[in-house]
């Protein structure tokens, strides 16, 4: 099954735009944006994503609880989240993979690269989970 | 189908004006992050997220030099930011070094120096197809 339908968790406004377009301009995907953690796990009541991009560093809920909350939730137990963010030393990145992260998207990002990191970090979840 | 290029081109103009304004809050946190205490380590921390937006931002829109002194301070406000402890007065010369760099950076910065600006939408769009490949 193709990867079609991105949920992407970001608060800054400037970056969920460029995102977007790189996403779905470019990328041909469908992407639901949302500008904070609670946001997304509200979102989450009434879609169902085939992936999850996830900012870090966002103010209330951070991008770690954020995680904790969604992978809490029995029908995204197995959707792949990807972490996207400026926070990516080699031990944070470890902590990422250690949470149970598909992959990790270091910022600034290239928007017309990024379909297609999205569609193989889908690739490679989908040889260890399947999607259908 | 959507002209890529002339959503790319706005969202860079409007980034342009909100790295102004991102720049103009750090500049407004400068003195109190000399204050030291509580009122300095909240200043620190502050300035060390917005340096933190600027960094992550204007590098996926195409300003890379702005990233780069956005990531500079940001690393140099992070042990405030994250400790109890405040700034000596190395810390303070380089934080305000930092500040003055990131906002001659971010003045210099026209619509025309982003990466991305004035690309074509069918150049975007097979550049995008190629990296698909």
């Amino acid at each position: 099954m193709p990867l079609e339908r991105v949920l992407y968790v970001e608060d800054e406004p400037d970056i969920r735009e460029i995102a977007r377009i790189a996403l779905v301009e470019l990328g041909g995907l469908n992407v639901d944006l949302c500008a904070s953690g609670g946001e997304a796990l509200a979102t989450v009541e009434t879609i169902r994503p085939d992936l999850i991009l996830l900012d870090v560093m966002m103010p209330d809920m951070d991008g770690t609880e954020t995680f904790r909350r969604l992978r809490g939730r029995p029908d995204l137990a197995a959707t792949p989240i990807v972490f996207m963010t400026a926070r990516a030393q080699d031990h944070e990145v470890r902590q990422y993979h250690e949470l149970g992260a598909a992959g990790v998207i270091t910022k600034p990002f290239d928007p017309i690269a990024l379909p297609a990191q999205l569609r193989a970090l889908w690739d490679a979840s989908a040889g260890e989970h399947g999607h259908g | 189908m959507a002209d890529v290029g002339g959503l790319l081109d706005r969202l860079i103009e409007k980034h342009l004006g909100s790295l102004r304004a991102i720049v103009a809050a750090i500049r407004g946190l400068d003195v109190a992050i000399g204050h030291g205490g509580g009122e300095g380590r909240e200043a620190a921390k502050k300035a060390f997220s917005l340096a933190h937006q600027i960094a992550g931002a204007a590098g996926s829109i195409g300003f890379a030099e702005v990233s780069l002194a956005g990531r500079a301070l940001e690393q140099e406000l992070r042990p405030l930011a994250e400790a109890d402890s405040g700034a000596n007065p190395q810390q303070l010369a380089s934080i305000h070094a930092l500040i003055d760099r990131l906002e001659a950076v971010v003045l210099a910065q026209r619509p025309e120096t982003s990466s991305l600006y004035g690309r074509q939408s069918d150049a975007l769009q097979a550049a995008a197809r190629r990296r698909e490949a």
